[in-house]
């Protein structure tokens, strides 16, 4: 995943520029979006838009390049998922982060791995700490140290919470017969 | 980044990228729709002032009451006049302001080059040459004199023109944009120079010395009358 932003857009949403900031939209937007998806999100849409008007309201105050400022948007965008699992902890009534399906894990694994939706049945299988870890660091590539920044914990945990989660998906990936992953749409396609 | 990963897991981070990596761009909403239409009204000031405030947040509560009891101690003794140079430090002090405020102009009246022209044109046209006089006072900044950014970073660090063009992120993104100031400040440094006062003593200057030549040109008439006249009276 590149960076995508030039330093003179940067520098021009710093100061307000209507332009740059859409510019870094469409940079990491996509990104963003598929982060929350794989979180469950329901309304990964919508949340996308908060995440992105949260970055804009702070910019001013923002001090770093370019990378710095693409993992500050995918901190901002995994604490709306924290504030959003808390909501959904605390009222335990209708959530806005869709939690994931309660799987039968006492059943064959292999029965719920179907096309897409493979993905999110292993990632269900992990608790929601290593989920976290594994898709900032696999997804979004962020770094050890960025990772750590964004769940607020130390490098050694955020390794311990990799490895653990790694460990997970390894044994049920061994257990599941490997299926082909079913092809993403083709949107030309779709408009047609 | 990601050696400790085996084949098996490598399998499912590409399974897992291919489904969420590369998820369409969602639309914007109403409110970022007019954020990029509009941007966002950045204030110089404020952002000093939270400078200000950030600087003096980082400043540790200890020290900044040591500085400040420093400071009530040594003015308590200047009062006291136990330190009898603590008044010729102050106006040192203001001095080496003033002084710098008229390097200032002088230097900005120096990067003029129409005035360095027009000393050398008019020989000693005191509006011109003798900054002495515009120094007591701060000069408000001739924006015609604002010299013009070559880079986006200068760009953002030009505040000058930020009335001119309604608000700094007008000025500064249509530079980052196109590489050229907006018309706006184009319009603003035409202004400016065209109401120039040295400008106008040139004007003033130049139409006096027209009004001398006409003068020479009316004697000569007058000459040539009065020759006439007399060839008349001969006659």
């Amino acid at each position: 995943m590149g960076n995508g932003i030039h330093p003179d857009v940067l520098l021009a949403a710093r100061a307000g520029a209507g332009w740059a900031f859409e510019r870094i939209y469409a940079a990491w937007a996509p990104a963003v979006h598929g982060y929350l998806r794989a979180q469950g999100a329901v309304d990964a849409e919508g949340m996308v838009n908060d995440v992105f008007l949260r970055v804009y309201r702070r910019i001013e105050s923002f001090e770093g390049d370019a990378t710095g400022l693409r993992s500050w948007v995918f901190v901002i965008a995994h604490n709306l998922v924290l504030d959003q699992r808390r909501y959904a902890g605390r009222r335990h009534q209708e959530v806005a982060v869709e939690r994931l399906p309660d799987l039968d894990l006492t059943g064959d694994v292999a029965d719920i791995a179907l096309g897409g939706s493979r993905v999110r049945a292993l990632l269900a299988l992990v608790s929601p700490e290593q989920r976290d870890v594994l898709l900032l660091r696999f997804l979004l590539d962020l770094s050890l140290e960025d990772t750590a920044a964004a769940t607020g914990r130390t490098v050694t945990a955020v390794k311990a919470l990799q490895r653990r989660g790694l460990d997970s998906l390894r044994r049920r990936l061994e257990e599941i017969p490997s299926t082909p992953v079913s092809p993403r749409p083709d949107p030309t396609l779709t408009e047609a | 980044m990601h050696d400790e990963i085996d084949p098996l897991v490598t399998s499912f981070v590409e399974e897992l990228r291919a489904t969420y990596g590369d998820a369409p761009t969602p639309t914007p909403s109403e409110s970022l729709a007019t954020l990029f239409a509009d941007g966002i009204v950045v204030a110089p000031r404020a952002r000093r002032q939270s400078m200000v405030k950030h600087g003096l947040k980082a400043v540790p509560g200890k020290v900044a009451a040591g500085l400040v009891g420093l400071l009530i101690g040594y003015t308590g003794l200047g009062a006291a006049g136990a330190l009898p140079g603590a008044l010729t430090l102050a106006s040192d002090d203001e001095q080496e302001t003033v002084v710098t405020e008229d390097e200032t102009t002088t230097t900005t009246l120096g990067d003029d080059e129409g005035g360095d022209e027009l000393a050398d044109e008019d020989g000693g046209e005191a509006t011109v040459e003798d900054g002495d006089g515009e120094g007591d006072d701060p000069a408000p900044v001739n924006l015609a004199d604002v010299p013009i950014p070559t880079s986006v970073s200068e760009a953002a660090h030009n505040h000058a023109f930020d009335e001119a063009c309604g608000n700094h992120g007008r000025y500064v993104s249509h530079f980052a944009r196109f590489g050229t100031e907006p018309e706006c400040a184009t319009s603003a440094r035409q202004a400016a120079s065209e109401s120039d006062p040295e400008a106008t003593a040139t004007a003033t200057a130049e139409s006096e010395d027209d009004g001398d030549d006409n003068k020479d040109k009316n004697k000569g008439k007058d000459k040539g009358k009065a020759k006439k006249a007399k060839k008349a009276k001969r006659h």
